[in-house]
């Protein structure tokens, strides 16, 4: 956890700026309805094996509810849900990434983490924008291109942000 | 720099202090007590805020302080009488220095006008006292004066008794002076009779003028007397902020700084808690490491007989635990009187705003809340308040046309009653107008019609949104917010409002709140495969069912019989808008006082206990969500939701309303 704090003060600068501060930075990739996404490593908080939520009332479906993580309390969203994929009943084989931007906390459900990506920062490209506003491209901040795999980058601002529901 | 700020920060705390401490003795003076101490009491608060700001440079406080000091001074001296004219101008001075103290801190806005009024009325009131030198006089105490440009300085020379020892001759001293721009010496002391005098002791005191002089070389000039004599007046280089701060002594109780409160905010937040609180807590961490100890001692011996042992060292660290609980909620608790000092200025202010002639009578200050329920409650009492002015007390005209004493009495008090304190308000006007709030009512669609409701359910039409009595939107009750604003506050503290009113003698609202919001006593109940948390304050019983008293209507809304009355009984799964786990089997219920609702019964599967549960906030790392106040963890580490039924229920029906509207204009 120590280290991480360290991470978190970085978290504060600008967009896909590396940890070292030089040009590479690195992804935490994980797989959501057989594609690869993935966030900033000093996003990331910890990673977890799904566990059984407490639900909220009156929340959209993606909203899993929420669960105590060393004793604050956490709300879970499925990002299956959000990228429009089919989402059965979360199970042991599901994974929970905890991230953190601008000091709130959240949990992404996730098919599997997959691993940890270092890139030159020229290989971040923009999402290309021929489908106009769609969904899917709303929640990403950008593309990066690992090897032979394209990995959307997951924009946390929205997923946690509001306009979640009513 | 930074230091400064902190320094500055406490300066303002310590101005809470003193303001309340000034408050305090003006309302035991408007009580008929003008003893000497009372005025001193006063003198010294304002000279210390004088004192501070003077050093922070706050010029317009330092001012206004002067002025009020001199005041203060002609009164201590005789020159000045405190009478029914005087104390109405000291209460409103007192008020301003308030408003320049928030001013000074957050920039809060200030009235100027009011500012010149009252600096007139205190000019005023020592003008009228003939002694010209009741101003300087009031410099003999010592403190540091703001020295404008062109602005007389006046430095008090008050030789110590080495003064002579020390080879220094105050002859020679006021020459040097003159030359420097010394314009006006006054000496105050006298010589004794001659067998008393000690040739060694200089007897006398010397108020010095300068009516431009450079601070600058006065402080050089004076600097050689330092060690010999009390110098007071001498503007300060670039005034070291750390001589303003007295060390201030323990005050009485722990006296709360809500420096969060009032207009400012953004600043953070320190308690003054007395020291045997803290030190209570500190012995009780020790005897738990103790019994910890023991415990461990014990686990590490052969397992045969241990039983006993260990379960006399657990109840005793589950005792020590739960008593250091409640000790630590003791630090915060704080008395309620910081919340209901601010009120005899808000009466004040408002009286001339609405022209009524008001007093407010404050009882019951020490009654100790936590401190996060005693800041949220000032906006609630503020708005109170106000409304009890606006509509309640009458004009002094139709008072007295009414037989009823000139000048309208709030009465403000605040009482422990078990777990909550009780805080009311009392007016004597004219009581709700319950025609009126009936017409209102149908008017704005906010009842479909006055059929059955008695008395007291008119009276509380005036907590429904979207009420207001007030044909034009004023600008004191006004703000476009009503009684309703006032029960959602108290509600959301978890508290609850009553209204009491009898036409012509007055009203009286009440407030119950819990002491705390930290922790909550709560219900724990099982639904289906979850466990929640009801607040115990609204539960009311809890009933079988049985197919003798379930009734169901044809649009599917279950009813219970109780002692002769049908009450709703929702499920929880109805109530969450959700498909999944949370439907109970229906054999048993909670009855539940929503209080906009009235009685509900809620079905659950099993009543788990009551039990204290710490807690915590949805918000800080998702948001506030409607029907859920927050959430605890429970002893086996899942999280229960502590749910706001009457929240629940408004939301539901809510989406009942859309759902028909969608359905007529389907149809």
């Amino acid at each position: 956890m120590s280290s991480n704090a360290a991470l978190l003060e970085e978290a504060d600068t600008p967009h896909l700026t590396g940890p070292e501060g030089d040009d590479t930075c690195q992804f935490l990739s994980f797989v959501v309805d057989g594609r690869a996404y993935g966030v900033r490593i000093q996003d990331v908080r910890e990673i977890r094996q799904w566990m059984r939520t407490t639900s909220l009332p009156n929340q959209p479906p993606h909203n899993l509810g929420v669960l105590n993580l060393r004793g604050s309390i956490v709300s879970i969203q499925d990002l299956r849900i959000r990228f429009g994929a089919p989402a059965p009943a979360p199970d042991d084989t599901n994974v929970i990434v905890i991230v953190q931007t601008e000091g709130r906390r959240v949990g992404l459900l996730v098919d599997a983490v997959s691993d940890i990506l270092t890139l030159q920062r020229a290989d971040i490209q923009p999402v290309p924008s021929n489908r106009g506003d769609g969904d899917d491209r709303a929640m990403l901040t950008s593309i990066i291109m690992a090897g032979e795999v394209m990995v959307g980058i997951v924009d946390l601002d929205r997923v946690m942000g509001p306009g979640l529901s009513e | 720099m930074d230091q400064d700020e902190d320094y500055k920060e406490l300066f303002f705390t310590e101005c809470d202090e003193l303001l309340a401490e000034l408050q305090d003795h003006l309302t035991l003076m408007s009580g008929g007590e003008h003893g000497r101490d009372i005025v001193d009491a006063i003198f010294r608060a304002v000279h210390s805020v004088k004192g501070g700001a003077a050093a922070f440079g706050l010029d317009a406080l330092t001012g206004f302080a002067h002025r009020f000091e001199a005041v203060m001074d002609a009164c201590r001296a005789g020159r000045l009488d405190v009478d029914d004219t005087t104390l109405p101008i000291l209460f409103r001075a007192s008020d301003m220095m308030q408003e320049l103290v928030e001013h000074s801190r957050s920039d809060a806005p200030l009235r100027d006008d009011i500012l010149q009024q009252i600096t007139r009325s205190l000019d005023g009131l020592v003008s009228m006292d003939s002694e010209p030198s009741a101003v300087v006089a009031a410099d003999t105490t010592g403190l540091t004066q703001p020295a404008a440009d062109g602005e007389p300085i006046v430095v008090t020379f008050c030789p110590e008794p080495n003064f002579l020892a020390c080879a220094h001759d105050p002859l020679r001293m006021l020459r040097g002076a003159a030359r420097i721009g010394l314009t006006e010496v006054r000496v105050a002391g006298d010589l004794p009779p001659l067998e008393d005098l000690d040739p060694m002791v200089c007897p006398w005191i010397w108020h010095l003028t300068f009516a431009q002089a450079e601070p600058s070389i006065l402080r050089d000039f004076f600097s050689i007397y330092d060690l010999s004599a009390r110098i007071d007046g001498v503007p300060k280089a670039d005034a070291p902020a750390t001589r303003a701060l007295r060390t201030s002594q323990a005050s009485d109780a722990g006296r709360v700084s809500t420096t969060g409160g009032g207009t400012g905010g953004g600043y953070v937040k320190s308690l003054r808690v007395p020291l045997d609180r803290i030190d209570r807590i500190v012995n009780l961490v020790g005897e738990i490491v103790i019994t910890q100890a023991a415990v461990a001692q014990v686990l590490s011996q052969p397992r045969h007989g241990v039983e006993d042992t260990l379960a006399h060292s657990i109840e005793a660290l589950s005792r020590q635990v739960r008593e250091m609980q409640d000790s630590v909620m003791a630090i915060r608790a704080q008395p309620i009187k910081s919340a209901f000092s601010r009120m005899p200025r808000i009466v004040r202010d408002l009286s001339a705003t609405l022209e009524r002639e008001v007093r407010i009578e404050v009882s019951g200050e020490e009654t100790e809340v936590d401190t996060s329920v005693i800041e949220e409650l000032i906006e609630p009492l503020t708005h109170m308040i106000r409304n009890a002015m606006d509509h309640g007390i009458e004009p002094p005209d139709e008072r007295l046309a009414a037989g009823k004493a000139r000048d309208g009495l709030l009465r403000l008090t605040a009482q422990h009653r078990g777990e909550r304190v009780l805080i009311t308000l009392e007016d004597d006007g004219r009581g709700l107008n319950r025609d009126r709030i009936v017409d209102v009512a149908l008017q704005r669609g906010l009842i479909p019609s006055a059929d059955g409701l008695t008395a007291e359910d008119i009276d509380n039409l005036i907590f429904l949104p979207g009420f207001s009595t007030a044909s034009e939107v004023s600008n004191v009750s006004g703000r476009g917010v009503g009684m309703d604003v006032v029960r959602r506050k108290i509600q959301a503290l978890g508290g609850r409002c009553l209204i009491h009113s009898t036409p012509g003698q007055g009203t009286r609202f009440q407030v119950a709140l819990p002491l705390t919001l930290a922790v909550l006593e709560g219900m724990i109940v099982e639904v289906g495969q979850e466990r929640y948390v009801v607040p115990l304050s609204t539960v009311i019983e809890a009933v079988q069912l049985r197919d003798g008293n379930v009734e169901r209507l044809h649009n599917g809304q279950f009813l219970v019989a109780r002692r002769g009355e049908y009450l709703p009984v929702y499920s929880l799964a109805d109530l969450f808008g959700s498909r999944e786990q949370t439907s109970a089997r229906g054999d048993m219920a909670i009855v539940v006082d929503t209080e906009t609702d009235g009685q509900i019964a809620l079905f659950v599967d099993a009543l788990i206990g009551q039990r204290q549960v710490v807690l915590k906030g949805l918000e800080e790392n998702y948001r506030a969500i409607a029907g859920v106040s927050g959430a605890t963890i429970l002893g086996d580490g899942r999280v229960a939701l502590i749910l706001d039924i009457p929240s629940l229920i408004e939301r539901r029906k809510l989406r009942f309303k859309h759902q028909s509207k969608h359905r007529q204009e389907t149809a």
